[in-house]
């Protein structure tokens, strides 16, 4: 029950790796599971990351595949980028490289939702486009499901409830990996 | 024998044997305190007591100040209980009053202890409660996997004729190069049903528990797309051996003990009285909780 997530990282992932039938027997081939650690990076080369996520079997699709970057920044703050790595139907980021949303079958009278948007399963080989050998930095996963009722839906049905206008009754439940460390020394 | 039985099993009688056990224990351990004097007495035993106390919560003895702290502790306990008591403030006050009523059911507790259930007991009783203790019914099994998401309108057909082509054939294929890449493994070992709807919702796992043929059939609908199937194994429902689950059985039989111990005493009290709800009498309700 629940998401499914499968998480590496290494220097060598290829795209052509997805098409491996067994995720873990490459992922661990070539690099390190989450939790794991990136030592070093050899010269020229940036960390590559394969991640496949599965949606529980009863519950909802998945809208996106998300790879989130921490490191400290010169002054020594924490510094935070997200990157879509891969989504379902057929989207295209904007302009601006923001991915638009994917949508909502949310039907709050039941409430139920319909998996007739997003994807059953994700996955992808990402490279980092902004690596600095030389910085620490972190690389988790988060995967996202499609909008489905919060539990506030249910309540606000089974119970005939006139919620404040500030309650929340939908949202996307997602599941996060542990993180993969780059150490650059 | 079946005297002897019977009368283990009356509740009223393990309440007065119990009762008066704790009058002689409690009147032997009080012994030299009078409550009736404006005297408290400490004995050396009642120190030992204190001092022993103090090394089971703190894991060493008491130091010379602290074992008189304890001391003066325990005096002050009592004036105060001995003053309250004095003033009755032991009635109508519902914390009392719910701490008594429950440590009568402590002796029922503590009775139903005291019977060790010999080996049949507890195999009729694992009979009497099949359900509870049954070992699920396992399945080995490999599925080929068919993506809608990939296939579109394609997949059926495609898992149709791979399915009439598997049939035909005597040998075993590699089914891994077979169908569609898939993050759960093809081969499945020694499932349970539940174990398999975790994985591929419970509407596959029913169905899939439904077959017994050792052939390829298909096309099974999971939650996730079409996916072709061949048992390997099927191990059905059992209960366990008595050794399996025996700590569990005693527990459980225990368990049952008490309850029946507590409704069995509470019921013979029960009796004893009139209860008029609202002017009207209400008859002994075996339903009404023992506690």
């Amino acid at each position: 029950m629940g998401i499914k997530v499968r998480f590496f990282g290494g220097f060598d992932f290829k795209q052509a790796d997805i098409k491996q039938r067994d995720i873990a027997k490459i992922g661990y081939a070539k690099g390190v599971p989450m939790g794991g650690d990136l030592n070093t990076a050899p010269t020229g080369k940036s960390p590559t990351f394969i991640v496949a996520a599965l949606r529980d079997p009863e519950g909802a699709n998945l809208d996106r595949i998300q790879i989130v970057k921490g490191w400290l920044d010169k002054q020594g703050q924490g510094q935070e980028k997200v990157y879509d790595v891969v989504w379902g139907g057929d989207r295209q980021p904007n302009t601006n490289g923001k991915l638009p949303a994917v949508g909502d079958t949310v039907d709050l009278t039941i409430p139920t939702w319909t998996n007739t948007i997003g994807a059953s399963e994700l996955s992808a080989v990402w490279q980092d486009p902004d690596f600095n050998t030389d910085l620490n930095a972190f690389y988790y996963v988060r995967v996202l499901e499609i909008p489905t009722p919060r539990w506030t839906a249910y309540d606000q049905v089974r119970f005939k409830l006139d919620l404040p206008k500030d309650i929340p009754l939908k949202t996307q439940e997602r599941a996060y990996t542990s993180p993969i460390w780059y150490n650059a020394n | 024998m079946s005297l002897l039985k019977k009368l283990l099993h009356e509740p009223l009688l393990h309440f007065l044997v119990i009762g008066a056990l704790l009058f002689v224990f409690y009147g032997l351990k009080n012994e030299g305190l009078n409550v009736d004097d404006k005297q408290i007495i400490i004995s050396q035993d009642d120190i030992t007591y204190l001092s022993k106390q103090w090394q089971r919560k703190w894991q060493r003895p008491p130091s010379d100040i602290e074992l008189q702290s304890l001391i003066e502790h325990q005096i002050r306990e009592e004036v105060m209980y001995r003053e309250a008591l004095v003033l009755g403030f032991e009635h109508n006050d519902p914390v009392i009053r719910r701490r008594l009523a429950q440590k009568m059911s402590f002796i029922a507790d503590d009775l139903a202890e005291q019977i060790a259930p010999s080996d049949e007991d507890l195999i009729s009783y694992l009979h009497d409660n099949k359900s509870q203790f049954e070992l699920p019914a396992r399945l080995s099994f490999v599925h080929i996997y068919f993506s809608v998401d990939k296939r579109g309108a394609k997949a059926t057909a495609d898992a149709e004729s791979l399915l009439a082509q598997l049939q035909h054939t005597e040998e075993h294929e590699d089914i891994t190069i077979l169908g569609d890449a898939f993050m759960v493994s093809q081969q499945q070992n020694q499932q349970s049903e539940q174990e398999v709807a975790r994985l591929f919702g419970s509407d596959f796992a029913r169905e899939l528990f439904e077959q017994n043929n050792h052939i390829w059939q298909g096309v099974l609908r999971s939650a996730y797309g079409l996916h072709l199937v061949r048992i390997e194994e099927k191990t059905p429902a059992k209960l366990p051996e008595l050794d399996q689950v025996k700590d569990k059985l005693r527990n459980a039989w225990l368990a049952e003990q008490r309850a029946t111990m507590n409704k069995n005493l509470y019921e013979s009290f029960r009796s004893q009285y009139q209860v008029i709800v609202q002017g009207q009498v209400i008859e002994n309700d075996v339903s009404i909780s023992s506690q």
